[in-house]
């Protein structure tokens, strides 16, 4: 416990381009999953300050669409190379608040990068469309508008790249932002909008709102003045934002979750994937909505695979992702510990065969962290430690005669965000790419990696809309159609007929 | 269905009653990065959800496909957080709601013959 203070910072509000404290003047301690020391403060913004943030951004929102389209990307061009300047640094914080190893901070760093990179391009090229029209001398095409004022709230397991997923895009297409970020990791977003404010984003076009989402969050989705919403997080949360959505006829992007299927057909190369399926189920401590936490294996490669792969998960090696070496970190938080805990239980009451893992860590480096050891059951697909989302360590193996009855398998889920399978064969990963029910498909990857210009999202309950690629500019602007007669004519439609 | 709150719930739903008086309370998978299966809000649940019965003047909901639906036993207990961001209603209150299955034992002692 206590402080460390080489890390010690103070997140505050950014409001209408200044840096201040909350309206009340409250604020909450921000804490390092691996040791629960306490790693800063962060502003407990208000109602009230959510309420000034959308005004704020509603005012700088005409002027931000007017300004030329390169011009603003120059802003996010200056905001890349920042990012990779403080790369190190930013990648610290992420460890600090969000536990993960520091090497995948690193990574998950770089993503941000490179989706600040790919947007400022955008507002070079930011596409629209041309259609030959019914007549001559007329010329029919689209402009892409700005649709106000974006509300985008995000989760803290990708704390630097997620937000830059939403801000990145909203921004070059003319919008302006209120950004509300989990309360885990408020740090790594104070730091992103500091780097914003360097390189020279305009007054009230990015702001920064922390504190409890069911209040500043609620107020948010609740202002009139907010024309989009752009949240990642909670399923339940997510249908509430969508009902409120709804009553406003306001656009949304909403990415919730998933239970994502790694098949493995008979003939797959056996040692990538087990490398894959490791990193796919274990990276980030299991803590994303992509990871790989049900492996369907065809029946006659499940003994070794399994073999393999127990093998594999007990050489990770789990602890202070500061520390060199350390391959997998803490839960974020003591509830989700809690949680990964209670399903291992629920795992083993429903009949699942725990074949590693299953448990906290009771040695002095890390009892105080929120550790869980990677846990893998062989277990069926009906469990709920396949179907519902643990967002902890645990993976479970599930066997299939055939990769038919893999398909029915993987798609047997409420979720369908991510797929993945590994093989061999062409024909069967083609097969299996237009079978699996998911936004995304991976053949001979794990589920988990996305590229910044490819378009990320679900189906299902995993969420609705698309991110990233030149689909999260569809999210953000309306497409006006224009039609220009040049022929200066009376048209033969026109009144009087005949 | 079988779900009781303990008495540190009872009092949060209380609170919330105070100013939320028509309250509904849903059991379902947390999805991306959420600690907990508990939700309350003030308004009717989505047609998805499968009402439970009433549990202390509270409307209990379930998704069909959360824990087996009606069949499982809850205990819904409440723990402070600062930092478990949720559009829960509870959170406005510095809390969450948390789930705990009931034993077999608890049941029989709860529920005699």
């Amino acid at each position: 416990m206590g402080k460390e203070s080489a890390a010690e910072t103070t997140g505050k509000l950014l409001i209408a381009g200044t840096f201040r404290d909350a309206g009340e003047g409250e604020s909450f301690g921000v804490i390092n999953p691996a040791t629960r020391a306490t790693v800063g403060q962060a502003a407990r913004g208000t109602e009230e300050d959510a309420r000034e943030a959308v005004e704020a951004a509603r005012e700088a929102q005409t002027g931000w669409a007017a300004t030329p389209a390169p011009t603003r990307a120059e802003v996010l061009f200056r905001l890349g190379e920042l990012i990779r300047t403080h790369q190190e640094e930013i990648a610290r914080i992420v460890t600090l608040e969000e536990g993960k190893p520091l090497a995948e901070a690193r990574g998950e760093v770089v993503q941000a990068y490179n989706t600040a990179m790919y947007y400022a391009g955008e507002g070079r090229r930011m596409w629209s469309m041309v259609v030959p029209s019914e007549q001559q001398r007329k010329l029919t095409f689209s402009v892409r508008q700005p649709l106000g004022v974006v509300a985008v709230i995000t989760p803290w397991n990708f704390p630097s790249m997620i937000p830059m997923w939403n801000l990145a895009p909203a921004l070059v297409t003319g919008n302006t932002v209120v950004f509300k970020p989990a309360s885990h990791t408020p740090l790594t977003a104070f730091r992103l909008a500091e780097l914003f404010v360097e390189a020279g984003i305009p007054e009230g076009v990015l702001n920064l709102l922390t504190g409890p989402g069911g209040k500043i969050g609620e107020a948010l989705v609740n202002n009139p003045d907010v024309d989009v919403v752009a949240f990642t997080g909670e399923t339940f949360t997510g249908r509430h934002i969508s009902e409120i959505n709804a009553r406003f006829m306001r656009r949304q992007v909403l990415e919730l979750g998933g239970k994502n299927p790694m098949v493995v057909a008979a003939d797959a190369k056996m040692d990538l994937t087990v490398a894959a399926a490791l990193w796919s189920a274990f990276s980030n401590a299991g803590q994303k909505c992509t990871a790989a936490s049900r492996i369907i294996v065809e029946e006659p490669v499940v003994d070794a695979f399994t073999k393999r792969f127990v093998e594999a998960t007990e050489r990770l090696r789990v602890g202070d992702g500061l520390k060199e070496g350390v391959e997998v970190g803490p839960l974020v938080s003591e509830p989700g510990l809690d949680k990964t805990k209670k399903y291992v239980e629920i795992g083993l009451d429903e009949g699942a065969k725990l074949l590693t893992g299953g448990k906290g860590y009771e040695d002095a480096a890390r009892k105080e962290g929120f550790f869980h050891q990677p846990t893998v059951f062989a277990g069926t697909n009906d469990m709920r430690i396949s179907q519902d989302e643990i967002f902890g360590p645990v993976t479970n193996i599930i066997p299939a005669p055939d990769l038919g009855e893999a398909m029915e398998l993987a798609n047997d889920v409420r979720y369908g965000l991510a797929s993945s399978i590994y093989t061999t064969d062409l024909k069967a990963a083609f097969d299996a790419v237009s079978a699996m029910e998911a936004g995304v498909a991976f053949v001979n990857q794990g589920p988990v990696g996305v590229e910044v210009h490819a378009p990320f999202g679900g189906v299902k309950e995993s969420g609705y809309g698309r991110e990233l690629g030149e689909a999260a500019l569809d999210d953000y602007t309306d497409k006006k159609t224009v039609y220009v007669d040049y022929s200066y004519e009376k048209q033969p439609w026109y009144f009087p007929w005949g | 269905m079988d779900v009781r709150f303990t008495p540190r719930t009872q009092g949060l739903i209380r609170r919330v009653q105070a100013t939320h008086p028509d309250l509904y309370l849903l059991l379902d998978d947390t999805g991306c990065c959420g600690p907990s299966n508990v939700f309350l809000q003030d308004r009717p649940p989505a047609p998805v959800y499968e009402a439970l019965g009433q549990v202390d003047g509270v409307d209990v909901y379930i998704h069909p496909t959360f824990a087996g639906g009606r069949a499982q036993a809850f205990t819904i207990d409440a723990y402070r957080s600062e930092t478990d961001d949720s559009f829960s209603l509870e959170t406005a209150l510095g809390h969450r709601l948390t789930l705990g299955r009931r034993t077999e034992e608890a049941r029989a002692r709860d529920s005699p013959p």
